[in-house]
């Protein structure tokens, strides 16, 4: 069994490892502070009501997008671009390899419709931490498209995701 | 060196207490020195200077002139979901009526 709810007090995330420090380290120090500051909602798997245990985590925010320099501004939107961005998402070692990974980034999909129906959203957007993060996102086919010049940061646009016609919730 | 900051915005100003390493703080001395500042004037804009930055930057991703004409081009085709990604949704559905209440 999996339970799925946002980061509370109760949780323990001092015993969360999945292995990379920088993951580790979000969810001890930042996340609780992210989450009173409304700067991102961290959702993590337990395995039962009121456990303790973080089996994973993701986090969501909205953020625009922005080009660096622009060299020709011609035929460029004017307004904000805005995305859902996927900020982390981390399975604890001893869960990996039973598909919560994915269950996570497929409920953050549907969060991701969820949201555009009511705020002006382009695109589920990621930035892989690593090649073999980058490399995981890409192996399942979801049409992930990767950019150019920073190919690790992942795109799946939200007409895309439209047409999954998640009706329900 | 013990430091304390307060700002100099005479409608609303907060005091700001840290210890700095000693050399930081007595270079910052000299800098505002040269600059004809009080250290509070010079700690307030670069903490100011420092804070929009960081702040600037979390609020937008910033990608090249290309990456955001490739952003632009990916989420203008609205290509149709691929076959792993609206199987897995069928099943991720499937599962989730399973266990009501769990969030999923």
């Amino acid at each position: 069994m999996a339970i799925i709810e946002t980061l509370q007090p109760h949780h323990d995330r001092e015993a969360f490892d999945c292995g990379r420090p920088a993951l580790n380290a979000f969810l001890q120090r930042q996340a609780r502070q992210n989450a009173d500051r409304n700067i991102g909602v961290t959702h993590v798997v337990v395995p039962a009501p009121e456990a303790p245990e973080i089996m994973g985590y993701y986090t969501l925010v909205t953020r625009t997008l922005e080009c660096e320099r622009v060299a020709n501004a011609a035929r460029l939107p004017s307004g904000p671009i805005g995305v859902v961005l996927l900020g982390r998402l981390a399975v604890d070692h001893r869960h990996q390899g039973k598909g919560l990974g994915r269950r996570m980034l497929l409920r953050a999909i549907r969060q991701t419709e969820r949201a555009g129906r009511e705020i002006g959203i382009y695109a589920l957007a990621l930035h892989a931490i690593d090649d073999a993060a980058r490399g995981w996102y890409l192996s399942l086919g979801y049409g992930f498209e990767p950019l150019l010049d920073d190919p690790n940061y992942l795109i799946l646009p939200m007409a895309t995701i439209r047409q999954l016609e998640l009706s329900e919730g | 060196m013990p430091a304390t900051i307060t700002p100099t915005n005479p409608t609303e100003s907060a005091r700001l207490s840290c210890r700095l390493n000693a050399r930081v703080k007595s270079r910052a001395e000299e800098a505002a020195a040269l600059l004809g500042q009080s250290i509070t004037a010079f700690t307030e804009a670069a903490l100011a200077e420092k804070s929009d930055a960081v702040l600037a930057r979390v609020a937008a991703l910033q990608v090249s002139e290309r990456d955001f004409r490739r952003f632009l081009e990916t989420v203008g085709a609205a290509p149709p979901p691929t076959p792993a990604l609206a199987e897995a949704m069928r099943e991720y559905g499937r599962q989730a009526a399973e266990e009501p209440g769990n969030g999923w």
